[in-house]
């Protein structure tokens, strides 16, 4: 009984011992990983996306920083980030992929003015393309530096063209002529009397909206971000003939048909379509020459994004930015100078997933040929089209998120023929401007 | 110290690191949102009381121009999608019976039809999403080749789709009728257990005065009623592309994931916990299967159907979120968007997270009533040996 007893004790100790260390080891492994150390060299965590170019960028970094030790914390979606920074383990240098985000981590007093460091450390933010600006300033401070950008383009495959008979389509085009060239490339076979898509000439997907908002000058906001301007003429002029290119011409797919064309049956992009010429033409940005390239069957080309009365297109970009709790920020600047000095820059030229966000005749010239891929004739185009390049629209007034839930469900109504566009821009128009009267009446959710 | 004490004491030890995790990780976590509830919390900042102000931004209503508006503009419709997608929740558990009376059976070999009925529990969610999304293609979809290749070969001729139309007609009729038939008969058996009885013979005039009311409504409306069963055999539903199937869809692939899991298994177990002498005994007062199934099998299954039933609806009331984010994105126009999917929306893309602890805690007090409603009901019909 005694024995037992004893077993009991031991066992009860050995339980609480065993319990409580694996707390405390969990504990200990977690603080001690946030943010490692290096005997003689100074660790800076940089989270952003987990690109292979990161590698290179590190290692071009660290040969001529050997002091410093740069490790790739892999995403910087803003969960990620958020806990970070409220676990008071920030990342060192942080990317940050929306205006609307920059805006909202500055507005929260998170992020570093970097403008005392700009001349401290020779950053050529003025040298940054000018439409780059809404990734760069907040309220007069600089919160971001951008590495590099993409304004959205126009992909198309050369093969379908030549094999149509279709000339290949010039800078400057409109839309009206993309329509023409997208009726002549969309193609059918019969099954069983049924009419079933083989090709369409033209993708767009359904979060595409900004190329129509603008085509004809409209806004999706006021100048101030308190009213939503969907439901003005120009905006529904531009909607009516989204809506047409897939309803009335039936040259872009519906989110069925590019499913029911992609070779996986069901799943897959825009880019798995175009690489297997089930669509002709696709608007995107200078990241899916990645994947082009790598085809060797494909040949494909760029060409500006058509337009309206309006020359405008869509620009995409990520800025790079540094907690005010960062525990290196020499260290972080110095990092963040080389992203945007010369050798980096001709690395970003040359990889291919964007255009360098620098305005510099010597990396630009290098990005506009590169020997590796001699196909790519016509990248000038990407530098081109900065002069048409803009952000897409934001309100401080409204989570982009409640405008994308909005814009979703209410232009699937119209996809599914349930309103007309100009119903839709109605309808989204009082929908957001409900929120923003909202959120104008309660701040607390304008955080 | 005494022999009892010392027992105590290591009870409690062994117990100790489960529930340090316990309190670590659950009860503190629960305890905390619930306070936060009651806060505005963007994480940027330190949390700040607002009262109720979530809640009334949640859950009510205000007027403009005349008409009564929902405060949060996307709520109700989510927990509408929610509800909607329960419904589900009776057939499943219907379904779950019947196979797990099938695999029930004394045969050779019945284990490997039961491994195979049990496969979908253990296969990988997000494969078995993508390879429904493919079957739901509406172009290439298996589901409407099939339906496609039935409407052609009968609609090809008038001598074949009247005849295929009549039997669909007489089909969904009976269907409908026995729907009706159920739902009756469930509602005179709770109202016998709460001790309100129906006048003898009620239940049969009703049910079939509601299937002749149904056959008359499918005659008069003969016509419409012979287009829409051609034009759904000959032009088969976007499934997952309009507003009116997708959640019908999402039902329909429930069902077949739930009939043969873990539904499946509980009622097994519990069939062969039901002591063959009951059997014997209504054998020898000379019930035929029918009679034993309601008078033997049902009441002593009946812990494991209330089981079901309660984990049923609380699984329900928090699913959603796979199938949103892999098939449907939460739509088309947010028609597959449940509570779940919102409540991940608001605290980890919005990170308003004062505002998703009161969508948990609203959650959280749904299915706390459902449970208590039913535990009430089921107190009173459910049979324990």
């Amino acid at each position: 009984m005694e024995e037992e007893g004893r077993l009991a004790r031991a066992l009860t100790i050995a339980g609480i011992v065993t319990g409580t260390a694996l707390i405390i080891l969990i504990g200990v492994y977690l603080v001690a990983t946030a943010n490692p150390r290096m005997p003689g060299k100074t660790v800076i965590r940089w989270c952003v996306d987990p690109n292979p170019i990161r590698k290179e960028q590190i290692k071009l970094f660290e040969k001529t920083h050997p002091s410093i030790r740069v490790i790739n914390d892999p995403g910087a979606e803003a969960q990620r980030l958020l806990t970070q920074l409220a676990g008071d383990v920030p990342p060192d240098v942080m990317a940050i992929y929306d205006p609307q985000s920059i805006s909202l981590f500055a507005k929260n007093g998170v992020l570093l003015d970097l403008r005392p460091y700009v001349e401290k450390y020779k950053l050529p933010v003025d040298r940054l393309y000018p439409s780059l600006k809404p990734y760069i300033y907040y309220q007069g401070k600089i919160v971001g530096i951008p590495e590099n950008c993409g304004p959205y383009v126009l992909f198309y495959n050369r093969k379908i063209f030549r094999e149509a008979g279709v000339p290949y389509p010039r800078p400057g085009w409109t839309w009206d002529q993309c329509l023409e060239v997208a009726k002549k490339l969309t193609k059918y076979r019969m099954v069983n009397g049924r009419r079933v898509p083989v090709r369409k000439g033209l993708y767009v997907g359904n979060y595409d909206w900004w190329f129509f908002i603008w085509m004809y000058g409209g806004h999706l906001f006021s100048p101030d971000g308190k009213t939503c301007t969907m439901n003005t003429e120009a905006v529904k002029k531009g909607v009516r003939f989204w809506a047409d290119l897939r309803l009335k011409y039936h040259v872009t797919p519906t989110t069925s048909e590019a499913q029911s064309m992609a070779p996986t049956g069901a799943w897959g992009g825009d880019a798995l379509l175009f690489r297997e010429s089930r669509i002709a033409m696709n608007i995107s940005g200078r990241w899916l020459a990645i994947q082009y390239r790598e085809q060797k069957d494909l040949d494909w080309d760029v060409v500006s994004v058509p337009h309206g009365p309006n020359r405008v297109t869509l620009l995409a970009s990520k800025c790079y930015s540094i907690p005010k709790t960062c525990r290196h920020t020499p260290e972080a600047i110095t990092y963040i100078k080389h992203l945007l000095g010369k050798e980096n820059q001709l690395l970003v030229a040359n990889y291919g997933d964007g255009m360098p966000s620098l305005d510099d005749p010597a990396i630009t010239k290098a990005f506009m040929y590169n020997p590796e891929y001699p196909n790519e004739r016509n990248n000038k185009l990407h530098l081109d089209e900065m002069k048409y390049a803009r952000v897409q629209e934001f309100s401080p007034y409204i989570n982009n998120l409640d405008v994308a839930a909005i814009m979703s469900m209410d232009l699937d109504r119209m996809w599914l023929g349930e309103q007309s566009p100009d119903q839709a821009c109605e309808v989204i128009t009082s929908r957001i401007n409900a929120i923003i009267r909202r959120n104008l009446a309660n701040p607390n959710f304008l955080d | 110290m005494r022999h009892k004490q010392r027992e105590t004491l290591a009870a409690y030890g062994f117990l100790m690191p489960n529930f340090l995790g316990f309190m670590l990780f659950t009860s503190i976590p629960v305890v905390l949102s619930l306070i936060m509830a009651f806060t505005h919390w963007n994480i940027f900042k330190a949390p700040f009381w607002v009262g109720l102000e979530n809640f009334t931004s949640l859950l009510w209503f205000h007027r403009e121009s005349g008409r009564l508006v929902p405060n949060d503009p996307f709520f109700w419709q989510y927990v509408y999608n929610t509800v909607f997608l329960m419904s589900g929740i009776p057939v499943g558990m219907a379904g779950s019976l019947i196979v797990a009376l099938m695999m029930n059976q004394k045969l050779k070999g019945i284990v490997i039809f039961r491994t195979i009925y049990f496969l979908p529990a253990v296969c990988s969610g997000v494969a078995l999403l993508i390879l429904w999304k493919y079957l739901y293609n509406a172009d290439i979809g298996l589901i409407n080749k099939m339906i496609r290749l039935a409407g052609e070969q009968v609609y090809r001729s008038k001598l074949t789709a009247i005849p295929f139309t009549a039997v669909c007609a007489l089909f969904f009729g009976v269907t409908a009728t026995g729907a009706v038939g159920a739902i009756l008969s469930l509602l005179q058996w709770l109202a016998g257990k709460m001790r309100f009885t129906w006048r003898e013979g009620l239940l049969r005039v009703l049910t079939i005065a509601s299937g002749a009311a149904i056959f008359i409504l499918i005659g008069a409306f003969g016509r419409g009623f012979y287009s829409g069963v051609s034009g759904f055999f000959v032009n088969p539903p976007d499934w997952l592309g309009t507003v009116q199937w997708a959640k019908p869809s999402l039902i329909l692939m429930g069902l077949w994931g739930g009939l043969g899991g873990y539904n499946m298994i509980l009622y097994l177990a519990a069939l062969q916990g039901v002591p063959t002498s009951y059997y014997e005994a209504a054998e020898i007062d000379g019930a035929g299967p029918w009679s034993k199934f309601w008078a033997v099998t049902w009441p002593m299954i009946s812990p494991t159907t209330f089981f079901i039933l309660v984990m049923s609806i609380i699984g329900g009331f928090q699913g959603g979120f796979m199938v949103a984010n892999v098939m449907t994105g939460g739509g088309p126009a947010g028609s597959t968007t449940t509570v779940e999917y919102y409540l991940y929306q608001t605290a980890f893309e919005k990170f308003n997270m004062g505002y998703a602890s009161a969508i948990a805690w609203f959650i959280f007090a749904v299915i706390l009533v459902l449970t208590l409603v039913t535990w009430k009901l089921g107190g009173r019909v459910v049979t324990y040996e």
